[in-house]
């Protein structure tokens, strides 16, 4: 039984290195390109986001904008500027910290 | 020499991809060896469904724990794909096989190796995958029920199926020679 198995075991094993370096390359490449589409999906996902909310904004009934407008003087450059913070922030940690180059 | 632990830290906290790139040609060669088992010499399709279980190890690496060592990992990745590539032509590798095989003395490792893979086609997937695990890589049954996920019992009737296969085969050739 154990000359059995030493018996399988040599012939079974695996006899040679496979050393092929195309196989690696080949594999970056995918990864590559992988992060690209992924980068490319993000954009448009993105910018599809900002045209709906740009299409919701214009859909604002004019009266209730004319309301809000005593209270959005007072704060708009600092609402505004916090927004335009915090979007950029998004937008920098989001191309750097998911999909960081190396 | 740098662990695996280690490059799979680096690639995790520094998004280092020449180490993961470091990681998968220390892996490639067995990895591949492995598949060309399951395909049962199958090399274009065992390099593809490699290609694709090292890239999908690169996005999930991640959710890999270390529980296991990251070898038995790949497999798991590979074994899960290959069996996800054959779903819809299972019958071409289950089919049992009647041709002869070459004779038991080979010339160098390439046509050892070849041999080894022309034999995998008298086994059926799981014989293949678990006499493959314990004979050509020296796997523990623990090992191989983590990476397969088919019961301990059930790996070792599958070996033990696989064994009295390969000894009858190898038996019938010897009584030829």
């Amino acid at each position: 039984m154990v000359r059995q198995n030493e018996f399988l075991e040599s012939i079974l094993k695996y006899h040679q290195h496979l050393v092929d370096n195309a196989f690696v390359e080949k594999l970056m490449l995918r990864i590559e390109k992988s992060f690209r589409i992924r980068q490319w999906v993000l954009s448009v996902c993105s910018i599809i986001g900002m045209c709906f909310g740009l299409f919701g904004l214009s859909r604002l009934n004019i009266g209730q904008l004319e309301l809000m407008e005593g209270y959005w003087n007072q704060f708009a450059p600092l609402v505004g500027t916090s927004i335009m913070v915090l979007v950029f922030l998004f937008f920098v940690w989001i191309f750097n910290e998911e999909f960081e180059k190396p | 020499m740098i662990s695996d632990t280690d490059l799979i830290a680096q690639v995790l906290t520094e998004n280092d991809r020449r180490a993961f790139s470091r990681l998968i040609t220390r892996h490639q060669s067995t990895l591949r060896h492995f598949l060309r088992r399951l395909t049962a010499g199958d090399h274009h399709l065992a390099d593809d469904i490699a290609q694709d279980a090292c890239l999908l190890a690169f996005q999930k690496l991640h959710t890999f724990e270390g529980r296991a060592s990251f070898s038995s990992w790949l497999r798991k990745l590979a074994y899960h794909r290959f069996l996800r590539v054959i779903q819809t032509g299972a019958q071409k590798y289950e089919t049992a096989c009647s041709e002869s095989w070459q004779r038991l003395e080979t010339r160098d490792a390439v046509e050892a190796d070849i041999l080894a893979e022309t034999l995998m086609k008298h086994l059926d997937i799981h014989e293949r995958l678990v006499i493959t695990l314990s004979c050509s890589e020296g796997r523990s049954h623990a090992e191989i029920v983590e990476i397969t996920g088919i019961p301990l019992g059930t790996v070792k009737s599958h070996i033990a199926r696989a064994k009295k296969k390969l000894c009858e085969l190898v038996a019938a050739e010897v009584q030829v020679a």
